[in-house]
């Protein structure tokens, strides 16, 4: 049994509701525990709630330095039913004024690096040799929000952006994780992502997997493996991308 | 000022209009607006375009890749075979199709602005290609490139940009686009005649802002300048402004005088303007064809001669005002 639609918007129900609905839903909240706590379903005990959630990512935002991951990344054409895999490297790492930065190397025939500085991509072009360098302006937050969705972000920050609800405990990638549906909040990202699922790891309360429903029906699922959060000895250059590329500035 | 942006501004989108509808296509499929998820400028699959050929009324399609090369030029990816067939193929002024991977096809307008010729080399996206061939304008693209060599170069191995359809009637076109508006929620899905209808000036909002913020410089420009020379003038004729008023000219009749004037002065300085116009069309034609294209765009003669009128009569406010609070006296004595 999993503990099914649990809408994570109600973190402020408690405060916000009438008495009877307050009272109804503790009295909920007591029966699913007290089963659980009599062993009748032993995933229940592994949920988090909505708060132990938000806490836990809070208290890892605040330590969050940087983290390295792989990645497997797998784009979904729904209306010809074909997946197109990226498998690379993710290098995340926080910069002053609370600034994420990455740089995601996908290899194989269709190797490249994206890197996201500031408001600045910069995409590598290895047949190439070649980096482009493109001002995204505006979207600098939606790239950051999107992309790193769930890295070193606090519980409020994700409240504060998505309509959460908690679809339960469930094991990805060998981790236990909680996995999150996330509605966008504002019109503009709407367009852009109809919904994204997210799968925090128990252990690294960072995600192991992403996944992002867009307006035309298709998706696309990122998958994060080896994720190591802060990992001590990450080089400065571990944010470069290669030096002797050529780079074009294109706007 | 005004009219040679505007001009630009039209005639780019024209430009950009005509090589559109020159395809020969009779729909466009344009990706979803999800760039910052998917990653990539060219996020649809090849594979689309057997599922679009399967479409009741759809005879052909065909699908390309575009690279900006910064500015206003692009490096577009076609299949030369299926391109052929969509729009009846390029007329080829000097050499011909492709023959090697790194072959790319120029307009002419193209080759005049870099002077090149068949068998020339040209670095673009840090890349050495070789000219093969200089077509007639108007089709497509100004520069292209082998579809398959494109994607393999950029990482995008089976992906496009943009799709054209043809259909088997184009008055049929319009029921074929909305049949796949709901096969392919998100996709902007167009027929040639709409899509070309889109790229207006008010349709682009960098190109409206832009316009607005270079009226809004010329009134302002137009205002210290009007108001700079008219104060002068106004200084210069302190002496005869005084006799004026001795002679019992009214406050009216000397705010006339300068207004008369400062009308004139903006009524030739729009004329010059719009004569000028065509010096710097002449100028991009030779200089940078294939770059910038400029119009000559009517309609906006009247809104230039009106922005540049008030932008002067604002400025000859003051020199006015100061013109008529002048003592006779004063005026008279001064040297």
């Amino acid at each position: 049994m999993s503990f099914k639609p649990y809408h994570m918007n109600n973190y402020f129900f408690l405060m916000t509701t009438s008495p009877a609905v307050r009272s109804l839903f503790v009295r909920f909240h007591c029966t699913v525990w007290a089963v659980a706590l009599l062993g009748i379903s032993p995933q229940v005990g592994s949920t988090q709630s909505t708060s132990e959630i938000f806490s836990r990512l809070d208290q890892s935002a605040q330590s969050f330095t940087a983290a390295t991951a792989n990645i497997r990344a797998t784009t979904h054409t729904g209306v010809i039913n074909e997946d197109e895999v990226q498998t690379g490297t993710l290098v995340v790492k926080r910069y002053p004024k609370n600034e994420l930065r990455f740089l995601i190397n996908f290899t194989g025939p269709d190797a490249q690096g994206i890197a996201l500085k500031g408001q600045m991509v910069e995409i590598y072009y290895p047949k190439l040799n070649a980096v482009r360098e493109y001002d995204i302006g505006k979207y600098k937050d939606l790239a950051q929000k999107l992309i790193l969705l769930g890295f070193g972000m606090t519980g409020h920050e994700l409240a504060a952006n998505y309509d959460i609800t908690n679809l339960g405990s469930e094991r990805i990638e060998s981790q236990d994780s909680v996995h999150l549906q996330l509605i966008p909040k504002s019109s503009d990202v709407l367009k852009q992502l109809t919904r994204a699922d997210l799968w925090i790891s128990l252990k690294t309360s960072c995600p192991v997997q992403q996944k992002f429903y867009t307006p035309s029906g298709d998706y696309r699922l990122v998958t994060y493996s080896d994720v190591k959060v802060n990992p001590p000895h990450l080089p400065s250059s571990a944010m470069d991308l290669p030096k002797g590329a050529k780079r074009e500035r294109m706007n | 000022m005004i009219l040679t942006l505007v001009g630009i501004s039209y005639g780019t989108l024209d430009e950009t209009a005509r090589r559109a509808r020159g395809v020969g296509a009779d729909i466009v499929i344009r990706p979803p607006a999800t760039s910052i998820i998917s990653l990539s400028s060219s996020p649809m699959s090849e594979d689309l375009l057997p599922f679009l050929m399967k479409q009741t009324h759809v005879t052909l399609a065909t699908g390309t890749m575009i690279q900006s090369l910064g500015g206003f030029d692009t490096l577009t990816g076609i299949d030369l075979a299926q391109f052929n067939k969509l729009s009846g193929g390029f007329r080829f002024v000097k050499g011909g199709p492709f023959q090697g991977d790194d072959d790319v096809i120029v307009d002419e307008y193209y080759a005049r602005e870099k002077r090149l010729s068949v068998g020339s080399s040209i670095t673009l996206m840090n890349h050495p290609w070789r000219v093969a061939g200089i077509f007639e304008s108007g089709k497509l693209a100004r520069i292209c490139a082998k579809l398959d060599v494109l994607q393999r170069l950029t990482s995008n191995s089976r992906k496009l940009s943009q799709i054209y359809l043809k259909v088997d009637n184009p008055n049929g076109a319009q029921s074929v686009v909305n049949d796949l508006r709901n096969k392919l929620p998100g996709y902007f899905i167009y027929t040639m005649e709409e899509f070309s209808s889109l790229l207006t000036i008010n349709s682009v909002g960098l190109l409206r802002n832009f316009i607005g913020v270079v009226i809004g410089i010329a009134v302002i420009v137009g205002f210290l300048v009007v108001s700079m020379a008219m104060y002068t003038a106004v200084l210069e004729r302190t002496r005869e402004i005084g006799i004026l008023k001795a002679l019992g000219a009214s406050s009216g009749y000397i705010l006339n005088l300068i207004f008369r004037e400062t009308l004139l002065i903006a009524i030739i300085g729009t004329v010059v303007g719009i004569i000028m116009t065509y010096g710097t069309q002449w100028l991009m034609l030779h200089a940078v064809p294939a770059s910038l294209t400029q119009e000559t765009v009517y309609q906006w003669w009247p809104i230039a001669g009106a922005i540049s009128v008030v932008g002067a009569l604002l400025g000859a406010i003051f020199p006015g005002w100061k013109a008529v609070k002048q003592d006779v006296i004063q005026a008279l004595s001064y040297e």
